[in-house]
């Protein structure tokens, strides 16, 4: 069992620490994204929440560790699906087994609803989205979507484990398609087939 | 303008109008906890731009879970909460894509347009990127399922989706403005047919067509 983040490049030991740092502030972050849904509208503590969280903005804007290149290294600690580093990530933590199927288990808060208790189709697709081109095993990490058709079988509730898995099914020179589905209950909730276009070697770089 | 806001409650009635634009999803206001989900948001977004080896990273792990914690004595459990973030008539203010009242939302406001069309204008950053510079494919799909879900409240029929399929002409840029709109095409019993883009400087990044069913009454 191979967790699909250690497929990204390595890392050196000053990185990883930094990385860890992140990974426990976007932990903290997201225990507030999730409060945030559960506190009265009116609570005047907010008031207070929200004048720190800009006191700590104003700290952490400042230009000498603000990254002038906008766009960092893409990789799986920071996307929005699987990214530990990303409090807007459940996040997705993806295991390739060793006939290439990529799985994860996963619960949703309230943060992800749709449909009163039920995870937002949106948040469906998007997760369909992530594990399908992880199970596409792109070479450099950068994959684009060219096609993806997601059907809704059954609603899929909040606060339950679900699992998810998808798996390659044909590769065609850059083209490669995969499959996969949200699975609750031991039933299919969701499911998904998807096109996905690897950029070519230069543009990877 | 003309509001009708129900105060403390977690619905906002929709179809509102502002000046010259009519509102299908909930606008972002001056409450206290759409100002906190847009500092948290903006939390997000600077960590995401923090420089590798930043020294006050550590520090904020403490403030944050400080913060965490003091908001924690004042919260119900999420299965109490479920209930009462339902009260209300209209649009909900906690949807993951257009809720200003959730931090994982850009938030999409989403607007009447002409024709049958609904749309609304959003600029996402790095907490969003999936290859280099680009959306992420799957928050392109959150968008569209969502702006497809409004143009069926406009067309006063809602639905669970049912079959989503998209397809993405190019990479969608991050930090740039981007267009969402989409439009119910027909309906047929329970059955509804919606359509919708995401369209930059003029073209077409990613185009859906969705299927989407009503629960029986």
């Amino acid at each position: 069992m191979t967790i699909v983040e250690n497929l990204s490049r390595p890392v050196s030991d000053v990185e990883r620490e930094y990385a860890a740092a992140l990974e426990r502030d976007a932990a903290q972050l997201r225990r507030i994204v999730d409060l945030l849904q559960r506190v009265d509208v009116d609570d005047p503590l907010l008031l207070d929440v929200a004048e720190k969280l800009d006191a700590l903005s104003e700290h952490l804007e400042n230009p000498i560790d603000t990254v002038t290149e906008t766009i960092r290294n893409p990789g799986w600690r920071h996307d929005p699906v699987s990214g530990v580093e990303n409090a807007i990530a459940p996040p997705i933590v993806l295991e390739a087994g060793p006939d290439g199927t990529v799985t994860a288990e996963v619960e949703f808060g309230l943060p992800y609803q749709g449909p009163n208790s039920f995870v937002h189709g949106g948040i469906s697709a998007m997760v369909m989205d992530h594990v399908l081109s992880a199970a596409t095993a792109p070479q450099a990490g950068v994959i684009f979507t060219a096609q993806l058709t997601v059907r809704y079988h059954r609603p899929l509730p909040l606060f339950v484990p679900l699992t998810i898995a998808a798996r390659l099914r044909e590769r065609e020179g850059r083209k490669i398609w995969a499959t996969g589905e949200i699975v609750v209950d031991g039933k299919v909730a969701v499911s998904a087939e998807g096109l996905f276009i690897e950029p070519r070697p230069k543009a990877a770089q | 303008m003309v509001t009708w806001e129900i105060p403390g409650s977690r619905k906002e009635l929709s179809r509102y109008y502002t000046g010259a634009e009519t509102y299908l999803t909930a606008v972002p206001g001056e409450s206290p906890l759409d100002d906190t989900a847009s500092q948290l948001r903006r939390i997000v977004e600077a960590l995401s731009l923090t420089k590798p080896g930043a020294a006050h990273i550590p520090l904020t792990t403490e403030r944050l879970r400080d913060l965490a914690d003091e908001l924690e004595r004042h919260t119900e459990p999420p299965t109490d909460r479920l209930l009462g973030m339902w009260e209300g008539d209209g649009v909900v203010r906690h949807d993951p894509v257009t809720g200003p009242e959730n931090t994982l939302a850009p938030p999409l406001v989403m607007h009447v347009a002409e024709d049958g069309w609904v749309e609304g204008e959003v600029t996402l950053g790095l907490p969003y990127q999936g290859p280099p510079a680009a959306v992420h494919g799957g928050i392109c799909a959150a968008l569209l399922d969502a702006a497809l879900a409004v143009a069926n409240h406009r067309a006063g029929n809602n639905g669970m989706t049912a079959k989503l399929e998209i397809s993405y002409r190019r990479p969608t840029p991050l930090y740039q403005p981007i267009t969402v709109r989409a439009k119910q095409l027909r309906h047929e019993g329970r059955k509804r047919f919606t359509v919708g883009e995401i369209v930059v400087d003029g073209e077409i990044s990613a185009a859906a067509e969705g299927l989407f069913i009503a629960r029986r009454s």
